[in-house]
């Protein structure tokens, strides 16, 4: 099989025909729906997404690909959509979204107002709910397949108590008879184009249970593509691969299906979705080429057995042969995990080609718990999107801000505390505080209030959600919808929870830290003229560097090491202390995206030395301040940082020298970090001279494949600010 | 009670089984002339001078002795150096330091419980240099207080006895073979290998775990003939070949000595 040529095939699909489909289905069907509206305007949300799931399976286009043994590509959604209504360019399955989401503002108006204007404070998945990372929860369609889903809902159908179950069952059968027209639809492409084999493969899934690795492969891909073509909402999750195929894979291997076949399917599989990945230009930025397609493996099952097969190794072997990028692979470990299975998925990082985030159950189960998710539930946890973890079957998020914690810290050093009155914050100045514990508190309690009522907004308005797009046919496939005869958006689900990523954890402790040890302790400074040198972007450079001689998180000193625990501690706590939605407590995590460059090339300067231009820190990784280069220091930093308290997730880059560390090393390291309580890992090898080598002849040097932020990529394609990013960050000493 | 090291190195994943912490012995009964930490070879400090972090601040003109001159770059001069110290108590960048310390036990305990805190049973704390056989003895001490996994790499130059009682306290050990023929073992190295051969045969015998070692210096060691040689030597045991250290260099110029092998 001649993969390139397939990439090739792919490419010219999506970059030169996809576009076009898809703006023409859009018109299409947004004309349809409008009339309908227009003919019908007592109709409820549920009704017209009724309505709307039936137009877009009567309307949009199969494509069956030569080569590509699958039949799941709708011609419905960009390339790099995940199913998000406006990702990239408009979707028909934005009408109607794009219809009631005025509901949204109309709900609270002044609220709405305020929340949406904040530059900066949030980085927003959504206004009230994130809209972009949906797990699609498979369970159902690998045991009982679509067929058994309508059972249910005909079942269901015969108790329903009122309008509003009767609308939801009504539209959540429709959204599963869409799913299935789609795929007879796509199954009469195949006929028509010989491929009969295909033909019948989608016309009996995912309506009935996969069979087969090959059905199990074409469920997966069905529902991530299928599912995104009528919900409006970006899913980011195809499941967990070798739990999902294992009983599948060893089925057919017993039926004499060799390993080279399966191997063969993965690859086409993974070409598939990768290649909606244009590698053939440099990235102009790099949110839009950031696909959010993840498969978990790894981890263990819900008995708590380590799961590792063959179906990871099919895996590992196709993505490493084939250099993809997409879709991501998040593999769970533990400290305890298969020595085989560590070396595996270490195998391709000490080549310089870093695909994965390595998510620690140890803490990350735990915390699950914690949030009052259930032993089993959490076990069988995905990390989906970027780095949330979650339980698709049960579970999507409602909500997930990042929120930035060095706003409130600029306010409050006075430079526009009008912002903290507007927001109706009570708050007392820094340079009214007397004792650093006074300031301190002072920082805390303003946080405190900012997220508790952002989020009680955002739980207020989801209230809302369902009136402006129920997600029905995605609702019927997790639990208890169908039994509570209730949309996932109105609450229906098992767990349903607000979420807070706190970003720039390091630069603030370190400010914190600073103005501690240089204004209080030392009297080096007043407060005033640190604040001054930060609104002067640092000026004085002198002043600059005895802040930078200050311990800084990270670097192992005892001191700012115990303030650490004590900060972040403090910031859970307010996650703990906000009333959850449906069950458990909000879900805290310590995560931050691109803008680690972005909000770097604004962002005022801080007490810790930070300039504007630098960049940030991701997630919970230390600064780039003093001397981080120690393995054992860095680890001693998080002695009094319990990652068990972070469902929802807190990511750490870790930079490594090339050439110095093998797979038995790696696999060992991370069991070092499983058993110092880390969480997500974004680990990179790398050789810095090479790196820069790579930004002046990135013809030779393709191959090295980097973790970016929540998503990996060819490092000569990535701006050339990425790669700087990259190029400055911390290296581990071996 | 204290040991004369020139390091602690934690984070090494070439030292033995997993990710250890080293200590670096100071002292070596040999002079290898490719030896790659020329820092170990003595006991007796020396002054270590890393001209990229000098900030030409000038502090260490406290120099009672006049070690060190500013004309457009710092200079020194070892000759009057007496190892006082002064200058390396007021630089603030690390750019003048001590090439030798001592390790208390108390600190070599402290090492030892960060060891297995942090990394827990996947490693240990392995005795490197320099040649720690040369403190044996102390070593003895030292390896006694704690039952972590402990490691030593040797160039196995050491009385027999002392050999025998250093290898039943340590759990794995890496062991030089660098020449097989002892003139040009002795020409190279400063020693003849006929004791190292006797301590190998003591190790083979001690039943404990080691790998066999042998750095490959260009037109010295890694001849076909030597090669061939400790291939006979070494027989059916487990053996690695080191490719050398690029930066060995750089080491020499820290200590303001010079590498004769330059050229190599």
């Amino acid at each position: 099989m001649n993969y390139e040529q397939l990439k090739n095939t792919l490419y010219d699909y999506y970059f030169e025909k996809l576009p076009d489909m898809v703006e023409e289905l859009r018109v299409k069907v947004f004309g349809i729906m409008d009339e309908y509206a227009e003919n019908h305007k007592d109709a409820t949300s549920y009704q017209l997404k009724a309505k709307f799931y039936e137009v877009i399976a009567d309307n949009f286009t199969p494509v069956i690909f030569d080569d590509i043994p699958f039949a799941f590509e709708t011609g419905a959604l960009l390339a790099w959509c995940d199913g998000r209504y406006d990702r990239g360019g408009e979707h028909a399955n934005g009408w109607l979204i794009r219809r009631n989401e005025h509901l949204y503002e109309e709900y609270d108006p002044e609220n709405y107002k305020k929340y949406k204007t904040i530059g900066g404070l949030y980085s927003q998945c959504g206004i009230f709910a994130d809209f972009m990372h949906m797990g699609i929860p498979m369970k159902k369609v690998f045991s009982v397949g679509l067929s058994g889903v309508l059972d249910e809902l005909s079942e269901a159908k015969k108790t329903c108590a009122n309008d509003q179950e009767t609308d939801f069952i009504n539209c959540a059968e429709a959204g599963i008879k869409a799913l299935h027209k789609i795929a007879l639809r796509l199954a009469d492409k195949a006929r028509e184009k010989g491929n009969f084999e295909l033909a019948e493969i989608t016309e009996r899934v995912p309506f009935n249970p996969p069979k087969t690795f090959h059905e199990g492969l074409c469920t997966m891909g069905f529902m991530r593509k299928a599912l995104g073509t009528i919900e409006g909402y970006g899913f980011s999750s195809m499941g967990r691969a070798d739990v999902l195929l294992k009983d599948l894979y060893e089925k057919d291997k017993a039926n004499g299906v060799s390993e080279e076949e399966m191997l063969d399917l993965v690859s086409r599989f993974l070409i598939f979705f990768d290649a909606t990945n244009d590698r053939r230009e440099k990235f102009d930025g790099v949110v839009s080429y950031e696909l959010e397609n993840t498969l978990t493996l790894g981890g263990c099952d819900e008995n708590g057995e380590p799961v590792y097969n063959g179906v990871t190794k099919l895996f590992i072997d196709a993505r490493d042969t084939l250099n993809c990028t997409y879709p991501k692979f998040m593999c769970r470990f533990s400290e305890n995990s298969p020595e085989e299975y560590l070396r595996l998925i270490s195998r391709s990082l000490t080549k310089g080609q870093s695909y994965s985030i390595y998510e620690n159950d140890d803490t990350m189960i735990p915390a699950l718990l914690r949030c009052g998710t259930e032993l089993k539930d959490a076990r069988n946890y995905i990390v989906g999107g970027c780095w949330d973890a979650l339980t698709p079957d049960y579970n999507n998020k409602y909500s997930g801000e990042c929120f930035f914690l060095v706003h409130p810290l600029l306010w409050l050093m006075k430079k526009e505390s009008e912002k903290l009155v507007n927001l109706g914050v009570e708050f007392k100045s820094f340079l009214e505080a007397e004792t650093f514990d006074e300031l301190y508190e002072s920082y805390i309690s303003v946080v405190g209030q900012i997220v508790q009522n952002r989020i009680s907004y955002s739980t207020r308005g989801s209230q809302v959600w369902d009136k402006v797009n129920p997600a029905c046919a995605l609702s019927a496939l997790m639990e208890p919808c169908i039994k509570m005869k209730k949309d996932m958006t109105a609450g229906g689900i098992k767990y349903g929870r607000e979420a807070v990523y706190f970003t720039c954890f390091a630069e603030v402790c370190d400010s914190l830290f600073v103005i501690k040890k240089l204004c209080f302790d030392e009297k080096v400074f007043t407060m005033k003229e640190l604040f001054d040198q930060c609104f002067k972007n640092w000026e004085n450079e002198e002043l600059r560097q005895k802040v930078l001689k200050v311990a800084s998180f990270g670097d192992g000193s005892e001191e700012v090491t115990a303030f650490a625990g004590r900060f972040f501690d403090d910031l859970c706590k307010i996650g703990d202390n906000i009333e959850n939605i449906i069950v458990g407590k909000c879900r805290v995590g310590f995560n931050l995206y691109t803008e680690i460059v972005r909000s770097g090339q604004w962002l005022n300067a801080l007490p810790n030395g930070f300039k504007t231009g630098d960049f940030l820190s991701q997630g919970i990784t230390p600064t780039r301040n003093g001397n981080k280069d120690s393995l054992y220091n860095m680890l001693d930093s998080f002695k009094n940082i319990d990652f068990k308290k972070t469902s929802g997730n807190a990511s750490m880059t870790v930079t490594l020298p090339a050439g110095k560390i093998n797979e038995e090393a790696m696999a060992s390291l991370l069991r070092v970090f499983a058993r110092n309580g880390l969480q997500a890992i974004q680990p990179n090898v790398i050789n810095r001279d090479e790196l820069i080598k790579a930004k002046a002849e990135p013809e030779k040097y393709g191959d090295i494949i980097v973790r970016v932020c929540g998503f990996s990529a060819p490092f000569v394609l990535l701006p050339e600010k990425y790669q700087d990013e990259i190029i400055s960050r911390s290296l581990l000493e071996v | 009670m204290e040991l004369k090291i020139t390091n602690v190195q934690n984070f090494a994943i070439h030292d033995g089984p997993g990710i250890r912490t080293t200590v670096f012995l100071a002292g070596c009964p040999l002079d290898c002339v490719w030896c790659h930490n020329p820092e170990t070879k003595s006991q007796k400090p020396k002054l270590v001078f890393d001209e990229k972090k000098c900030t030409l601040c000038k502090a260490c003109l406290v120099c009672p002795n006049m070690v060190h001159t500013f004309e457009e770059l710092h200079k020194i001069d070892r000759s009057r150096c007496v190892m006082c110290g002064k200058c390396i108590e007021v630089c603030k960048t690390g750019a003048l330091s001590k090439s030798v310390k001592s390790l208390t036990l108390d600190e070599y305990l402290e090492l030892v419980e960060r060891q297995k805190r942090i990394v827990g049973d996947n490693g240990g704390i392995t005795f490197s240099g320099g040649e720690p056989l040369a403190q044996g003895k102390t070593l003895i001490e030292f390896l006694d207080k704690t039952n972590t996994h402990k490691a030593i790499e040797t160039c196995g130059y050491a009385d027999e006895e002392l050999f025998k009682e250093v290898i039943k306290r340590v759990d794995y050990v890496m062991f030089d073979v660098k020449i097989a023929d002892s003139t040009l073992h002795k020409k190279y190295t400063g020693v003849s290998n006929e004791l190292i051969l006797k301590n190998l045969e003591h190790l083979r015998n001690s039943g404990k775990d080691f790998i066999l070692r042998t750095p490959l210096i260009k037109g010295i060691t890694d001849t076909n003939d030597n090669l061939e040689k400790i291939s006979e030597i070494v027989g059916s045991d487990n053996w690695e070949k080191l490719e050398f250290n690029p930066l060995t260099p750089v080491k020499y110029q820290l200590i303001g000595e010079e590498y004769l092998l330059k050229n190599n």
